[in-house]
């Protein structure tokens, strides 16, 4: 069957009346409409942890699991802990990579888990609100609703009750795998990878089936390359008015504060009472409505909340910074915690009326309230914010620039700032000279700064460095003004008609995906720089998440941010904001739709042969610049199962595991010519599935080598390459030693740049490559000719 | 000028990986010349910072170049770092970090045509921080036949051997030291 999960069955084992005799009658309803033959089923239908095991060993026999052990022990059980050194194996018997593995799993799975329960949470709360026959229409442009869908479970979802399926099935494999972490399960490195690989699937999917839910019925964005531009930035927000702010992923309750305000007739966002957000809710928040505004990523929080616009802080699910109940204390702004998976200790008002729990609020009873009902809680928050206005007056507790010296005055220079920092910026010499009254590089060091107050807690003089730093940069945060494309949902199926060629052919030379999270090895806008340049270059440039806020923040010399810059359309030049988090299954999705619509490959059940196609021809390749989360961890391997390679920033090296080519390896890049059967050899194309560098510019250059595809034809290629020298060029100043393991033909090479090329070549001993396979496989089933 | 508590303690306080942990010898720099002029087949490693830091007015590439030349070494430049050899027309060799720890790990490579592998000795130094202590670990538990150095000014504790934290002016005396060690 299509689905594991049980919708409805009647099982009669054996009846006998005065009219029928019954016996092993079984009748399962309630998924016909999902298991419909809209194609024939594929081989994988709602594949279990092992069902493509043999696909994730065939991709790890080319890109081999790298692991840099974070931490030398296992603490894991009553063993423990047992240190892994020198090949040594723990109590259970497990060694030092194999434990990596397990670790990675592990992050996978809480990534998966986090994606699933949201979506659960999302689809149970739209359910009661619009009923579960609530239509799936995507509009007019998408006819392929739920690809994650069609080619992993083999299912078309119609309704929003659809849906529950979906997550029922991705929460049965995410604890199966979770299972096989357990002391005494698993025990083998590329096993564990193999389940990683299969839990990410699965979050790409609950991602997939969370965003279709609140698209439909929030009437969010359905794939519009127009939708409205938006005010980014700390300074968006109309300080004369009351704020409600949000913080988090799961946008219910942000609906409901917004839905109240309309019915409480207070206008939309903006007009009586200011709405922004902190993280995905953000985005969410203004696909919903245009007025709502977005303060910027998880970096913001912290300095947020100090700064003290918020009114009242209403905080869902994930990425929350787990003090906000007590850092919003210190600004007086109560909490309304609204998800039961970060409570924070709050007393649970879910039951009391909205009067009382208002009151609790605003007379400071407690600091804050939880309430699981996500209508109550935009009401209690709207309500709150508006009285609590002119309670706090704005109060904030980041200094005035006069206070600044004698705040710092205590600091010893014992430079513990500076090495709890993640990237051990100089705090110390930065608050050293503030305490002599030089503000400038506190100021300065505020640009790298991701927010976390790990010096604050490793000051011994209780030192506020990070209020200090908003302090010093107050005459820059007032400019911090920006423009964001809201989240436009899924890219058009028309979209893919137009460009999935010249993605194949690799004449449109990328689609790139900025993704993940803000712990950045340099300033936020360093992403919409990369992006910036990757689309002036005519790739298509994709963005997500914290990502897509903080690409926002990069200016061009017009001071337009990149989406002012560049249109919203899935084509060559183009950058897409996909959305929240959960809409990254849109940008998988997309590769998953040329290979459907361009290609014409069945999609329904089909997992192996189309991740095979992605790798081997779409030139995509995700970015996860300032990655820390686990989401970003199984993101990141969900794209790699599919065929999509990732670069990771500087910190991406802890995630303890990269997968990576040695293209000198050469039996490891041969793939079959579907063709002809014959085994060839297509070059580091491409060269690692996921790998982590160390600067901006390195990146850009990897960013364009890993879309270069076995598939490409000559002018593809030549494009690619134009753009791969250009980059290395740049930075190094001269063309890449990998040149010859990129250049098959003569044909391959720019033709402006022809001659420098083949002297470099004929230096470097180049020859021609054999004739470049026009339908490369890794599937010995995928060949034609029956050869093997 | 600050005062470093702890020097022996690893730069990011944090970053405790468990019971193995660097050597940071006294007279550091004598110690690892003399483990690089024994060493046969040594290797120097670096990253970004070897462009970007100067050493009161010298700039750290310049250490790296003598250090490479004085220990018989090739270099293999990570991150933006590369330009800065080509620019002395010094014969380095770029890769990510990444792909050299990647193939550190196996026994049959060598960056160095002239000498077998495998190389035996790997020197790091001017690299981020976080991804240079991963590579480290990496080499740690997955190259059993190489031991690494940093050169770096912060206390490295997956290294086999580490300078111990310190400031730029004891890290120009230790790097001049060691040049000087090296013949």
């Amino acid at each position: 069957m299509g689905v594991e999960s049980e919708p409805g069955k009647i099982q009669i084992k054996e009846l006998s009346t005065n009219l029928l005799s019954i016996k092993g009658l079984e009748i399962t309803f309630g998924r016909l409409a999902l298991e419909e033959e809209f194609e024939p089923l594929g081989p994988t239908p709602s594949p279990q942890l092992s069902t493509l095991r043999a696909w994730d060993r065939l991709l790890l026999s080319r890109y081999k699991p790298f692991y840099a052990p974070f931490c030398d022990l296992c603490c894991l059980c009553t063993y423990g802990k047992c240190d892994l050194t020198k090949g040594r194996r723990g109590s259970c018997g497990i060694d030092i990579r194999a434990q990596q593995a397990r670790i990675v799993l592990i992050a996978c799975c809480i990534g998966a888990a986090t994606h699933t329960a949201h979506a659960k949470h999302m689809i149970e709360h739209l359910i009661r609100k619009f009923g579960e026959d609530y239509p799936i229409n995507l509009g007019s442009e998408i006819e392929l609703e739920a690809p994650h869908a069609r080619l992993i479970m083999g299912i078309r979802p119609k309704t929003i009750g659809d849906l529950k399926y979906i997550t029922e099935y991705c929460s049965n494999q995410i604890t199966h795998a979770l299972a096989a972490i357990h002391t005494g399960q698993e025990g083998d490195a590329v096993d564990f990878e193999s389940k990683s690989l299969h839990v990410s699937m699965i979050d790409h999917l609950a991602m997939e089936a969370a965003d279709i839910a609140q698209i439909v019925t929030f009437n969010f964005p359905k794939g519009d390359p127009d939708a409205p531009l938006v005010d980014l930035g700390l300074s968006v927000v109309d300080p004369a008015k009351p704020l409600a702010l949000c913080i988090g992923h799961n946008v219910s309750s942000g609906i409901e504060l917004i839905d109240f305000m309309e019915k409480e007739k207070l206008g939309p966002p903006g007009q009586v009472l200011e709405v922004a957000g902190l993280c995905c809710t953000a985005h969410d928040i203004t696909r919903y409505s245009d007025q709502a505004k977005v303060i910027g990523p998880i970096s913001s929080q912290i300095r947020y909340i100090r700064a003290g616009f918020a009114d009242c802080i209403m905080v869902d699910e994930q990425c929350i910074h787990t003090d906000v109940v007590y850092e919003a204390s210190q600004v007086n702004t109560p909490v309304v915690a609204s998800s039961d998976k970060a409570c924070y200790g709050l007393p649970d008002f879910t039951e009391q009326p909205l009067e009382a729990i208002v009151e609790a609020l605003v007379s400071k009873k407690y600091p804050g309230v939880l309430i699981l009902d996500p209508a109550k809680a935009g009401a209690v928050t709207v309500l709150t914010a508006l009285r609590m206005n002119s309670i706090r007056k704005k109060f904030k507790i980041i200094p005035s620039i006069n206070e600044i010296a004698k705040l710092a005055a205590p600091c010893t220079f014992c430079n513990s700032c500076q090495r709890n920092c993640p990237w051990s910026l100089p705090v110390g010499e930065a608050v050293n000279a503030a305490r002599k009254g030089d503000l400038r590089m506190l100021a300065e060091i505020r640009d790298f700064c991701v927010g976390c107050i790990r010096c604050e807690q490793a000051c011994q003089q209780g030192i506020p460095i990070l209020s200090l730093m908003e302090a010093a940069a107050k005459h820059i945060i007032a400019k911090e003004k920006f423009k964001v494309r809201a989240g436009r949902g899924p890219i058009l199926d028309t979209e893919i008609r137009k460009v999935g060629r010249d993605i194949v052919l690799g004449e449109i030379p990328g689609v790139i995906a900025f993704v993940g999270c803000a712990n950045y090895p340099g300033p936020e806008r360093d992403v919409g720089e990369m992006a910036y340049e990757f689309a002036r270059r005519g790739y298509i440039v994709c963005t997500s998440g914290c990502a897509a806020m903080s690409a926002a923040k990069f200016l061009d010399e017009e001071n337009r941010s990149p989406y002012e810059s560049f249109p919203g359309v899935f084509d060559r030049g183009g950058i897409v904001n996909v959305g929240s988090c959960v809409a990254n299954s849109h940008i998988s999705a997309a590769c998953i739709k040329i290979a459907s619509i361009f290609a014409r490959r069945k999609l329904r059940a089909n997992y192996e042969e189309i991740a095979d196609y992605i790798l081997h021809r779409i030139g995509a390749c995700g970015v996860a610049w300032g990655a820390f989360s686990q989401k970003a961890a199984s993101i990141a391997t969900g794209f790699n199962r599919l065929g999509v390679p990732v670069v990771l920033g500087p910190q991406g090296s802890k995630y303890r595991r990269l997968y990576l080519g040695r293209v000198e390896d050469r039996e490891s890049f041969m793939v079959y010519d579907a063709r002809t059967g014959d085994k060839v050899f297509i070059g580091p194309s491409p060269e690692h599935l996921i790998m982590a560098v160390e600067t901006k510019e390195e990146a850009m250059i990897w960013i364009a080598k890993l879309c270069i595809r076995p598939n490409d034809t000559t002018k593809g290629r030549m494009i690619k390459l134009t753009h791969y020298a250009d980059l290395y060029r740049k930075l190094y100043g001269r063309l890449p030693e990998d040149l010859p393991l990129l250049v098959r033909t003569e044909a391959d090479i720019p033709i402006t740049l022809k001659d420098e090329f083949l002297d470099f070549l004929k230096a470097k001993g180049w020859q021609l490559h054999p004739k470049p396979t026009v339908d490369p496989t890794l599937l010995s089933r995928m060949v034609y000719a029956k050869k093997v | 000028m600050s005062i470093l508590p702890s020097k022996h303690l690893p730069w990011q306080i944090g970053n405790i990986p468990g019971p193995t942990m660097a050597l940071s010898p006294d007279k550091a720099p004598k110690v690892f010349a003399s483990l690089a002029k024994r060493a046969k087949n040594p290797l120097l490693i670096v990253g970004r910072y070897v462009v970007e830091f100067t050493l009161e007015g010298k700039s750290l590439i310049d250490f790296t170049v003598e250090i490479a030349k004085k220990g018989k070494m090739p270099i293999v430049a990570t991150g933006n770092s590369y330009k800065g050899y080509l620019e002395r027309k010094f014969p380095a060799v770029y890769m990510s970090l990444v792909d050299i720890v990647n193939r550190l790990q196996d026994p049959n490579f060598t960056v160095n045509p002239d000498r077998k592998p495998p190389h035996d000795l790997i020197l790091f130094l001017g690299i981020t921080y976080n991804i240079g202590s991963q590579g480290l670990s990496t080499l740690k538990h997955f190259a059993p036949h190489l031991k690494t150095i940093t050169l770096c000014k912060w206390y490295h504790p997956n290294a086999a051997f580490s300078f111990p934290n310190m400031d730029d002016k004891a890290w120009r005396k230790s790097l001049e030291e060691l040049i000087q060690a090296l013949g």
